[in-house]
């Protein structure tokens, strides 16, 4: 064939199509998967760790804070991917470490004194904890138990990175586990009581121990008071001008009524930020 | 009177079909009729009888068939305080689980709902973009550093554990390794757990949480045994449109007639439940009670097949079975995908997950020294690496951390099957090694 011909040039066009179509139709059974390029690039975002009611992880029901946070930056013409996050050491080490993220929802209480250094809080609501024990392995001795001191002697279940000092003063033997970890340990009789965000540790409770959920008891007076709260990374270039979008945007949202309304329809109305 | 028998024919023709299957569990044939020596066989009681007398376990049943004959039944110790082992006692199988979800998966691919090359993402969005925990040198501050995937999870990373999807307690097999430290912390935190103490919640659940947490390894580049198979579960779910206890009834359990496998035991057969026994392999032997249970950092309730939300389904570890009705399982797979006439998989896809090398040049070191690779759901014996196992080359196998294990030879045309209720799991890796080379040694043809 003389593909300098008009003929063969033809030709050599049908072949090259027919070449072509092959190679799609082979495409075709390759791996569906996508190949990635590792990038330092990624665009900025907020990170979280479930928590609900606070944070969910649902995308029709995400949790109060990520609503706050989603709406005070709306009031404000802006936005920002929020990443959930199943673990809160994880989420903290992404706040370290991954330059992509900006700022971290969470616990302040569970953050250490040099972490904060590195950090600028923006308060979303406050927390309180309280204390719980279960029934049926502590109730008669815990249910008279009417102030801190008189929890001498006893095991409190602490989280990780929880502060526990006032514990080792009072005389309670304090045992770290995790929030779950801890419940079923209360239940064994392992440890005496824990403490915890109570609509958080509600949800824990129904969760784990749905028909025992009445077995758990509150003692009657406060563990702790901290903050629920945007933690950003002073590190981050852009930290500045997202705090300040969303410090205005919030501030926003408590003035035109948005943030109690969001709070009472997580039923969290009793931890709203004092004025 | 004719018509009196035609009723009476009529009833006992419904009865027969309201409950199909195994009535009585199947009882052995002479072993010689299928190539066994009685009198080898035998040292297996003498086997078994000393682990009983010598409480390294509570009770076991095994059974061993060939060429689809049922050769050698026996059940030995108790099944419970005060109960005798049956040939009918329900274990919790756990792991051997994996290989049945990995049919239904199979069976869906059969079906053109799913490819193996599927992103996982596709079923369950939350694993789309994930990332990989990457250890830095001793000394590095921080320890490790978060890169993308280089890739997307595929269905077929699941079926073969290149997930990078680990269980929490290989953290106690590997102390020192900063890899599984660190992941056990992040898994801790998230509470991902096999699924086996009683709760609320649903395998979907779990396997949200750990998508939002790094992976073990780059998607196809490390065998890392552990959850893959639960979220392997849960895109059967998604896929199928069922959830997955009712998948596996009408597609594998009812036509299979594993009228003795659940996830949840039904309230007239929990008390054929065996418990769980803790032993020290030499003689301390004891009922673990219900309750949670740490084993390191596994965690387990004996009484999870039957208390709290029952909406776990889990497709790593969930189900609870019988030695008859896993025998059937295998029979399946041993006859290339049908039994008494019931098709489940094709004879080329039951090659493609029993007979297929999908793991390339890395082994499948979990239960295994070397000398082993991964199909789809089990383990594919591929040279005599592992110098204590006289299987033949193609033997497919697995386990339940509760110490039950299976093997399929199919060049014997043998099933084996070891079932007992005993902790820590490393104890039966002996006597397992020793039952399969009984089994093997009574080949007499």
């Amino acid at each position: 064939m003389n593909i300098f011909s008009r003929r063969g040039a033809i030709h050599c066009a049908l072949m090259l199509g027919l070449l072509l179509l092959l190679g799609q139709a082979a495409e075709g059974t390759a791996p569906r998967f996508t190949l990635k390029k590792p990038t330092s690039e990624a665009p900025p975002h907020l990170v979280a760790y479930e928590y609900p009611p606070l944070v969910t992880g649902e995308a029709n029901r995400p949790g109060a804070a990520v609503e706050l946070v989603n709406q005070a930056l709306a009031a404000v013409g802006k936005s920002i991917p929020l990443e959930v996050v199943s673990s809160r050491s994880y989420a903290a080490q992404r706040l370290k470490d991954d330059p992509s993220v900006v700022a971290m929802l969470g616990e302040t209480r569970l953050l250490s004194a040099t972490e904060q250094k590195a950090l600028a809080e923006e308060k979303c609501l406050r927390l309180t904890g309280q204390y719980f024990y279960y029934r049926p392995t502590r109730g008669e001795a815990l249910a008279r138990i009417g102030n801190f001191k008189a929890l001498k002697g006893r095991t409190y279940g602490a989280l990780p990175g929880e502060p526990t000092e006032a514990y080792a003063k009072a005389g309670i033997a304090v045992a770290v586990d995790e929030p779950k970890m801890l419940l079923r340990r209360l239940q064994g009789g392992e440890i005496d009581f824990v403490s915890g965000f109570e609509p958080h540790e509600t949800w824990l409770i129904d969760r784990l121990f749905p028909a025992e959920k009445d077995q758990f008891a509150k003692l009657p007076f406060q563990a702790w008071e901290s903050t629920y709260s945007l933690w950003f990374n002073l590190g981050h270039k852009s930290a500045g001008e997202w705090r300040l979008a969303f410090s205005e945007g919030l501030k926003k949202l408590r003035q035109n009524g948005a943030y109690g309304e969001i709070l009472q329809r997580y039923g969290l109305g009793d931890w709203a930020l004092k004025p | 009177m004719q018509r009196h028998l035609h009723l009476v024919s009529a009833a006992l023709l419904a009865l027969c079909l309201a409950r199909p299957g195994w009535s009585e569990p199947p009882s052995a044939i002479p072993p010689e009729q299928v190539g066994l020596s009685s009198a080898r066989l035998g040292h297996l009681n003498d086997l078994l009888r000393s682990e009983v007398t010598g409480r390294r376990i509570g009770g076991a049943v095994v059974l061993i068939a060939r060429h689809g004959k049922v050769a050698y039944f026996e059940p030995f110790g108790q099944a419970d305080d005060g109960k005798p082992m049956q040939r009918d006692t329900l274990f919790r199988i756990a792991s051997m689980t994996k290989p049945v979800v990995s049919v239904a998966a199979l069976q869906l691919y059969e079906e053109g709902k799913l490819l193996l090359s599927d992103p996982v993402s596709k079923y369950i969005p939350e694993f789309a973009d994930p990332r990989v925990l990457e250890i830095l040198p001793r000394g590095s501050k921080p320890p490790y550093r978060l890169v993308p995937a280089k890739r997307d999870l595929t269905v077929h990373d699941l079926m073969r554990h290149t997930a990078g999807l680990p269980y929490r307690f290989v953290a106690d097999w590997y102390p020192d390794d900063p890899l599984y430290q660190t992941l056990n912390t992040f898994y801790a935190e998230a509470d991902i757990d096999l699924g086996l103490t009683p709760s609320d919640e649903t395998a979907a659940d779990l396997v949200k949480r750990l998508a939002r947490l790094p992976l073990a390894g780059q998607p196809g580049e490390a065998f890392i045994y552990g959850h893959a198979a639960d979220v392997l579960g849960h895109v059967v779910e998604v896929a199928s449109g069922m959830p997955l206890d009712v998948y596996l009834r009408k597609r594998i359990l009812d036509p299979l007639q594993m009228n003795d496998t659940y996830f949840f035991l039904p309230e007239d057969k929990v008390g054929r439940l065996s418990a769980i026994w803790q032993t020290d392999g030499q003689g301390q032997l004891a009922r673990i009670p219900d309750g949670v249970t740490h084993e390191g950092k596994f965690v387990f309730s004996p009484d999870y097949p039957y208390k709290g939300g029952r909406r776990f389904f889990g497709g790593g570890a969930g189900l609870v079975s019988s030695a008859p009705d896993y025998f059937r399982f295998c029979q399946m797979l041993l006859n290339h995908g049908e039994l008494e006439g019931t098709r489940i998989l094709s004879r080329k896809t039951v090659e493609l997950m029993t007979a297929t090398n999908h793991i390339g040049d890395l082994h499948a070191d979990f239960l295994h020294s070397r000398g082993w690779k991964f199909g789809l759901g089990v383990a594919i014996e591929v040279d005599r690496g592992q110098d204590v196992d006289s299987g033949s080359i193609g033997t497919f196998e697995w386990a339940g951390i509760f110490s039950t294990r299976f093997s399929v030879d199919p060049k014997e045309e043998k099933i084996t099957i070891l079932l007992t209720q005993t902790q820590p799991f490393n104890y039966h890796v002996g006597l397992w090694d020793k039952v399969v080379n009984l089994s093997n040694a009574a080949i007499a043809d």
